[in-house]
């Protein structure tokens, strides 16, 4: 478990309890020693005054060594359990009177020769007897040991208390630190807790994401649907309107030698011989044939409106076939193809193309051969190449790069499946894009370009004819740097029957 | 715990003890002179003097401290306390030897000998033995009303006493006290001392 720091700080409050806890019971003992000094103190006092007593009583017994009268003073005051032994001696450290208790020892005189008292012994007094300011003899007292029993119940209230201070400030101890453990216990889950709300969060974020990119690979999938169905049956029609103005147009041709071969003989019959009969027929015939001119230069006038018209169908046929590319649904006739030599194939016609004010930079490097069908990704190309030099209207470079490419589990690539890819990169200075127009650029319809300039289909079909050849695209674009276009077509398996090599 | 007695005493403890004249005049006490002569004996004691002179010579100077002396009575901080043994000599120069070295305060004891006793004698305690050449009232009338401490001998009889009279009382050394002539010679006797004594009179 991690302590966090407000846990360590908690952490140190039994140190401090327990160091509170030795403080407490060194001051106990700190005043029991000082009672247990004060109250020897005045125990001395008690004993010095009850030797001054007894010392102020017996002064006449002593100097008339009435001993009977001093033993009685001695016994009196003996009547006191807290005396042990006492003794009276004359001045010339002759005993008086004396008394001791059972298994006790008699006071010697400790002042005899000299003597003096033992100075370590705290509970033996002596006072000089004097009677005015003569000097009669010495009394001793000697106070009894206090029974253990009374200086533990003198100290007892003080053990007492110390000992509930100690203990608590132990349970205080104990009960702080399991507060600390319980608290360091709920910040780890609090800690969990974000982590899982956390994992929640991007869990969610992430699925967001999915749900768009699925949504918005639905769209697709409809547009695609509805665009391809209907551009298949409109492709049919046009082939129907097509076919049916060619052969119009052929029948329209097809009456015409006849007509001026007609009008030929027609005419040689006229220049051969003036006959007056036939002149009127034959100014008659001049008629006709004034009137078959005419009907040959509304015949043109057709023939024009006919062109016209195939040009449209064309159109329509091309921009049909452009949304059957976008909906993966032209007929593809895919072969093993290598992209270098692909690529120098109409390396002319892209140079063309660019114009001369931008520059094309050819870095082929791939060696693998790709299964594609080479039309489409000629257009591809093509399609991708203008794109770049449209994006650079004051000129640039174009990089046209091929490589071949290995994803595996060490090198993986955005979603691909792990296997051989050649990657086709078309690279240029322009303007780039923003993030928005780069997520929308495969969408299909969608132009940067002038109204009347760009179909929007360029890349989608572009991206659709990939998509269809099991390959992968993707653009790379910061605004203002330029735009790269990736392609990744998978490298051709099997037999290799090249066509272009 | 019951307290042992160091010696054995027939007397019942009592906690107040004064007044009790009478009750140490009954107190048995067998060793008496025995015991006296125990702590006398450790003086130099001249072989011709008895054990009862001695302690009656100690208790002469011994006496000093509980009377309570008027303020006239030294005219100088070094003065002697005089002793003044009258008549016959009973201690034979034993009292002389016990005082040496003795002080009353600032005042070394002195002994004196007189033969007899006139009033004016500057004495602070008189002894009377036995008398040849005075009644022992005519003395002690002499030293009426001076400030003099007087005690007789045992040997006379009580009607005759000073303030202080020896009586030898089962073998041991007593004595009487009359505090109406403690009175008259201006002494307040202590009442330590009076405690001690056998009787006390205190008229006549």
């Amino acid at each position: 478990m991690t302590m966090l720091p407000e846990a360590r700080r908690f952490a140190l409050r039994p140190v401090a309890a327990l160091a509170a806890a030795v403080l407490l019971l060194v001051a106990g003992a700190l005043a029991a020693a000082y009672q247990y000094q004060s109250s020897r103190h005045e125990r001395a006092r008690q004993l010095t005054v009850q030797a001054n007593i007894l010392a102020a009583s017996v002064t006449a017994a002593i100097a008339f060594n009435d001993r009977a009268t001093a033993q009685e003073y001695v016994d009196a005051l003996m009547l006191d359990p807290r005396l042990d032994a006492a003794a009276i001696y004359n001045e010339n450290h002759r005993e008086v009177a004396g008394f001791y208790r059972p298994g006790g020892k008699p006071i010697p005189d400790f002042l005899a020769d000299g003597g003096r008292l033992p100075s370590d012994h705290f509970l033996l007094t002596e006072v000089p007897a004097r009677q005015g300011t003569t000097l009669v003899g010495h009394v001793y007292l000697r106070a009894a040991q206090t029974p253990g029993t009374v200086r533990l119940a003198r100290f007892s209230g003080l053990i007492l208390l110390t000992i509930m201070a100690v203990l608590m400030l132990s349970a205080l101890a104990v009960a702080q630190r399991a507060l600390t453990l319980a608290n360091a216990d709920l910040q780890q889950r609090a800690h969990e807790l974000a982590g899982a709300n956390a994992r929640l969060t991007a869990e969610m974020e992430r699925r967001a994401r999915t749900e768009e990119a699925l949504r918005q690979s639905q769209k697709m999938e409809a547009v695609g649907q509805l665009s391809g169905g209907i551009a298949h049956d409109f492709n049919n029609l046009l082939m129907i309107i097509k076919s049916s103005l060619s052969l119009f147009y052929k029948k329209l041709t097809q009456n015409e030698p006849e007509v001026e071969r007609f009008a030929q003989t027609a005419r040689e019959h006229l220049a051969a011989g003036p006959n007056q009969e036939v002149s009127g027929v034959l100014a008659a015939l001049q008629g006709f044939l004034d009137l078959i001119a005419q009907s040959e230069v509304r015949n043109q006038q057709i023939k024009r409106y006919l062109d016209t018209a195939h040009e449209g169908v064309d159109k329509a046929a091309s921009l049909t076939q452009r949304l059957l590319s976008f909906a993966r649904r032209q007929p593809l006739s895919p072969k093993s193809v290598n992209m270098d030599a692909l690529i120098r194939g109409i390396q002319s016609l892209l140079d063309h193309s660019v114009g001369s004010n931008v520059k094309i930079d050819y870095r082929l490097e791939s060696h693998w051969p790709v299964l594609c069908d080479s039309n489409q990704m000629e257009n591809a190309i093509l399609n991708l190449v203008i794109n770049a030099r449209d994006a650079m209207p004051m000129g640039g470079q174009i990089t046209l790069r091929t490589q071949d490419v290995r994803v595996d589990e060490d090198h993986p690539l955005d979603n691909l499946q792990n296997g051989d890819y050649v990657h086709l990169c078309v690279d240029d200075t322009g303007s780039g894009m923003s993030e928005e127009v780069r997520r929308k650029a495969f969408d299909p319809f969608f132009t940067t370009k002038p109204v009347g300039k760009g179909t929007g289909l360029g890349l989608s079909t572009t991206l659709g004819y990939v998509m269809q050849s099991n390959g992968h695209a993707s653009i790379d674009s910061e605004e203002g740097k330029g735009t790269t276009i990736n392609i990744l077509m998978p490298r051709a398996t099997g037999d290799i029957t090249a066509e272009v090599t | 715990m019951t307290p042992r007695r160091q010696r054995e005493s027939n007397t019942p403890l009592q906690a107040a003890l004064p007044p009790r004249n009478v009750r140490v005049a009954k107190c048995v006490i067998a060793l008496a002179l025995a015991c006296a002569s125990g702590e006398i004996l450790a003086q130099p004691m001249p072989s011709n003097i008895s054990l009862e002179y001695a302690v009656k010579a100690t208790y002469l100077y011994k006496l000093a401290p509980f009377v309570n002396w008027p303020p006239t009575t030294f005219t100088a901080a070094n003065v002697p306390f005089e002793i003044c043994v009258v008549g016959e000599d009973p201690f034979n120069d034993f009292l002389e030897k016990a005082v040496t070295g003795q002080h009353f305060g600032t005042h070394p004891f002195a002994v004196r000998k007189l033969d007899t006793l006139t009033p004016g004698t500057d004495c602070q305690i008189v002894f009377i033995s036995h008398l040849s050449s005075q009644s022992i009232s005519d003395a002690l009338q002499a030293v009426n009303g001076e400030p003099v401490m007087t005690v007789t001998d045992s040997g006379a009889t009580p009607d005759d006493g000073g303030i202080m009279h020896f009586v030898i009382e089962q073998g041991r050394v007593r004595f009487e006290i009359d505090t109406a002539a403690a009175g008259r010679n201006h002494l307040t006797i202590s009442s330590k001392l009076l405690n001690l004594a056998v009787v006390v009179r205190d008229a006549g």
